[in-house]
């Protein structure tokens, strides 16, 4: 900023409307909105309307960091400046590892209950404390369980305890809850949370559990829509039952490292599953107290494998499907037929995924879009050189490709010999393709891939493609 | 299909256009898949057959000028792509946004008068990430702001237009009788711990007085001008805060009418935990701005007490003036007003066990 210009320029900004100004605020921290009331006439009181309370302790200047009681006054003031009017999303973020203490859940306490008065709508509570913190659990005030405004729920923490009661959360559509860690106490009362939501459509749970850590859920919810599991569990001894009665579940996003069981009760009409096979076993750096679970390692891997087949047969009619993860679990012989689906997208990480790629496609008869990897991992990872997979065409075309498949993306591409195999072999043999895209991956400089693109679409040229109004786009 | 040079293809198609007309009076067309990404365009072409053609060309609202619809129009052009990946628009859009702000502040009055809601929202971002983070000074400078705040204003910024101070202060008097009553109560009962919550707090209040006031930990400043400042703050904060705290206990139970609410309390523990509270407050430094609030202030909601009171008290039977006394009484912070203690007078001091230790803090300080 020139200094001269400081006279001459206009002040553009302030004659934006009210309503603009505190849109912009609103997406400010709100330390900041405050901060403003200071700029001139014309903003003084813009900050009160701004229906948006954001305290997330990152967003603090170092001087209010340092201090915890700093913090916690700006939070009371600011609350009491900001009046009696509505809000609208109220965001709290206390991530005070070392030095919060259950002394200060008073406060929280209150702040929620504020918000709650002050009809909030959406509410995203962080809360983690230092797990040596003694008495640490943080109950949800019952007001916020019975307020009738509250639409969106999100909820971080290790150290909060649920106590649903009947007629709670009557308004509630989304609700998120994140637990990392947490106390046993505090993490029994969550496996009935989930039913007490009358009119919920979306909900995630995402977990990080502890080594001994055992929990079975019950998700009974008459209008759910979409339900999100991420579950992270580092012992596979103890897997976590899930018992899920949703009726009108449309969309389900699974990813779970012990693939847990699920039962889902009444026929469900799925339409959209993900799934996300997360082999994470401790192998790596986690002490083991118990030595049968080291050593029960390879049966518990096997054990994934076998779990992870026959769970697909549950997704068989879903339309849309993803899968990510690692295909080398998947015994891609055993593959459930999917009758239904037209979108397949697959981001495996390993690289031995062309049998899975063709048997799905061979059991996808109806499949219209088709997209390999993304932009991290090529549909080959990259250290393909040391894989034994390689393409190996079947000997009868899929059906889908004969009758149905009109949009193939080909992710991450690098221009390997196997990749190249596989764009030229749904090339040729693809009677009704109507583009083929081609992204490069994201670590390939631009006028590198520039030149690699004539390259590939020379080689690609180089032979008859099986549908004649095929386009080839690169991005 | 062609080799060499070409590296896509596009097969030959027949592109319709949409008409697009600013005030300026330019008139343009673009791709109708592009123009139709616009929500307003893309209601006004279907739903009222605008935009075929030259002579019928959708006039777009004032804010939007030839330049700004050029620029609406890339992202438009980007973002109508199907099957873009998260990474890539989100690619796209920190490109996108780069611009001067005379620029962002236009785009955003024309994103805004197009009611194109992403437009809106990254425009609106872009902005927020500019005034975030920065001092004031910082904001003026960047968007050429007047600096039209007088030193007092600056000072007292923080008059809550929407909220009246009488009704909290009512809602705080009434509150801190129905708290006392409620202290009484217990007493009574001669629950051991509450007894030594209470003398635990009291206590701190009187180290308090023996010399915590004006504690600046955290804060570094070279003007003592802004450390006088907040010493007087404190006590205004410290009112402001009583003044929240107990609007939401009595908004907590219910407040109609201070008589029925006598039988309905908060639970003891965090009664008590709000004393420590109150007392926690006082010692801290509340300031959240760089600029603090004047004494002016201060004494503005004092004056507002004193008128109130007064009303009251011609109004209202005796157990009014009570009240107040015990609601002047309870604010043990030093008061340097007019110099004159102006409150003395209502100080007609009811004996109760809570508040005897506190009656000579009060009276000592003036």
């Amino acid at each position: 900023m020139e200094s001269n210009s400081k006279h001459q320029g206009v002040d553009r900004i302030s004659k934006l409307p009210d309503a603009l100004l505190c849109h912009i605020l609103s997406f400010v921290p709100t330390i900041y909105a405050v901060w403003t009331t200071v700029l001139s006439k014309r903003w003084k009181n813009l900050w009160i309307s701004v229906p948006n309370l954001n305290f997330d302790e990152d967003d603090l200047p170092e001087t209010y960091r340092v201090d915890k009681n700093r913090i916690m006054n700006f939070i009371n003031r600011t609350l009491s400046f900001h009046g009696s009017s509505d809000i609208q999303k109220f965001l709290l973020c206390c991530r005070r590892e070392q030095d919060f203490s259950a002394k200060d859940f008073s406060h929280i306490g209150r702040w929620i209950r504020t918000a709650v008065r002050r009809n909030v709508v959406e509410l995203d509570l962080h809360l983690t404390l230092d797990s040596n913190t003694p008495s640490r659990e943080f109950k949800i005030p019952q007001s916020l369980l019975r307020s009738k405004t509250l639409v969106v729920l999100t909820v971080y923490s290790n150290c909060i305890t649920y106590a649903p009661t009947k007629g709670c959360f009557p308004s509630l559509k989304v609700l998120s809850i994140s637990v990392v860690w947490p106390d046993t106490d505090s993490f029994t009362s969550l496996g009935n949370f989930f039913s007490s939501c009358p009119i919920l459509e979306e909900l995630s749970i995402d977990l990080s559990l502890r080594f001994r850590d055992v929990l079975n859920f019950y998700i009974s919810a008459p209008l759910l829509k979409t339900l999100r599991i991420s579950l992270d569990h580092p012992s596979s001894r103890h897997w976590t039952k899930y018992l899920i009665n949703a009726p009108k579940l449309e969309n389900l996003c699974l990813s779970d490292n012990v693939l847990s069981s699920y039962f889902l009760k009444s026929s469900v009409s799925l339409v959209r599953a993900e799934i996300d096979f997360k082999d994470r076993f401790p192998c790596d750096n986690a002490s083991y107290s118990d030595e049968d679970e080291f050593w029960g390692l390879p049966d518990k891997r096997l054990g994934f494998s076998n779990r992870a087949t026959p769970s697909l047969e549950k997704f068989s009619d879903v339309k849309y499907l993803s899968l990510s993860g690692v295909p080398s679990l998947l015994k891609v012989h055993d593959l459930p037929a999917f009758n239904n689906v037209s979108q397949l997208e697959l981001t495996l990480y390993d690289g031995d995924y062309c049998e899975l790629v063709i048997e799905l496609l061979k059991r996808s008869p109806k499949l219209e879009y088709l997209a390999l990897g993304d932009q991290y991992f090529s549909c080959r990872e990259l250290f393909s050189e040391h894989s034994q997979d390689r393409w190996n065409p079947p000997e009868l075309v899929p059906d889908c490709l004969l009758s149905h498949l009109k949009t193939i993306s080909l992710r991450g591409f690098q221009g390997s010999q196997d990749e190249m195999e596989v764009a030229k072999y749904l090339l040729k043999n693809s009677d009704v393709l109507k583009k083929l895209t081609i992204y490069p991956g994201m670590h390939i400089p631009r006028e590198q891939w520039y030149e690699q693109e004539k390259l590939v679409y020379k080689e690609l040229c180089a032979f008859k493609w099986g549908s004649k109004t095929c386009r080839v786009e690169f991005i | 299909m062609s080799e060499g040079d070409m590296t896509v293809i596009k097969p030959e198609m027949m592109k319709s256009y949409i008409w697009l007309q600013t005030t300026d009076g330019s008139i343009q067309q673009v791709e109708q898949e592009v123009a139709m990404y616009c929500p307003m365009i893309c209601k006004e072409n279907i739903q009222k057959g605008m935009g075929a053609s030259k002579n019928h060309a959708i006039s777009l609202p004032e804010r939007v000028s030839t330049a700004m619809l050029s620029l609406i129009l890339d992202y438009c052009r980007f973002h109508q792509v199907p099957g873009r990946s998260n990474k890539e628009c989100k690619a796209f859009d920190e490109k996108y946004i780069r611009m001067d702000t005379k620029l962002l502040c236009e785009l955003t009055t024309a994103a805004d008068s197009l009611q194109f809601k992403p437009l809106l929202d990254l425009t609106s971002r872009a902005l927020a990430r500019i005034i975030e983070g920065k001092t004031p000074e910082e904001i003026r400078e960047i968007f050429h702001l007047p600096d039209d705040l007088t030193e007092e204003e600056k000072l007292e910024p923080l008059k809550n237009s929407t909220d009246d101070p009488r009704i909290r202060l009512l809602n705080r008097l009434y509150a801190r009788k129905r708290r006392e009553l409620q202290e009484r109560e217990k007493l009574k009962n001669a629950e051991l711990e509450e007894e030594q919550n209470d003398e635990r707090s009291v206590d701190d209040l009187l180290s308090f007085i023996n010399g915590e006031i004006g504690d600046s930990k955290g804060i570094k400043t070279s003007k003592n001008k802004k450390k006088n400042r907040r010493r007087k703050d404190q006590q205004k904060s410290t009112c402001l805060y009583e003044a929240n705290e107990i609007h939401e206990v009595s908004s907590n139970l219910n407040f109609a009418c201070p008589s029925d609410e006598l039988n309905k309390f908060m639970p003891s523990s965090s009664l008590t935990l709000k004393l420590q509270d109150l007392k926690d407050d006082r010692v801290e430094d509340m300031i959240g701005f760089d600029d603090e609030i004047d004494p002016a202030l201060k004494e503005k909601t004092d004056r507002e007490v004193e008128d109130f009171a007064r009303r009251l008290n011609s109004d209202w039977p005796e157990r009014m003036q009570e009240i107040l006394s015990l609601g002047q009484e309870r604010r043990p912070v030093p008061f340097s007003i007019n110099g004159n203690g102006s409150f003395r007078r209502y100080a007609s001091f009811e004996p109760n066990d809570m508040h005897c230790s506190l009656r000579p803090r009060v009276e000592g300080e003036c």
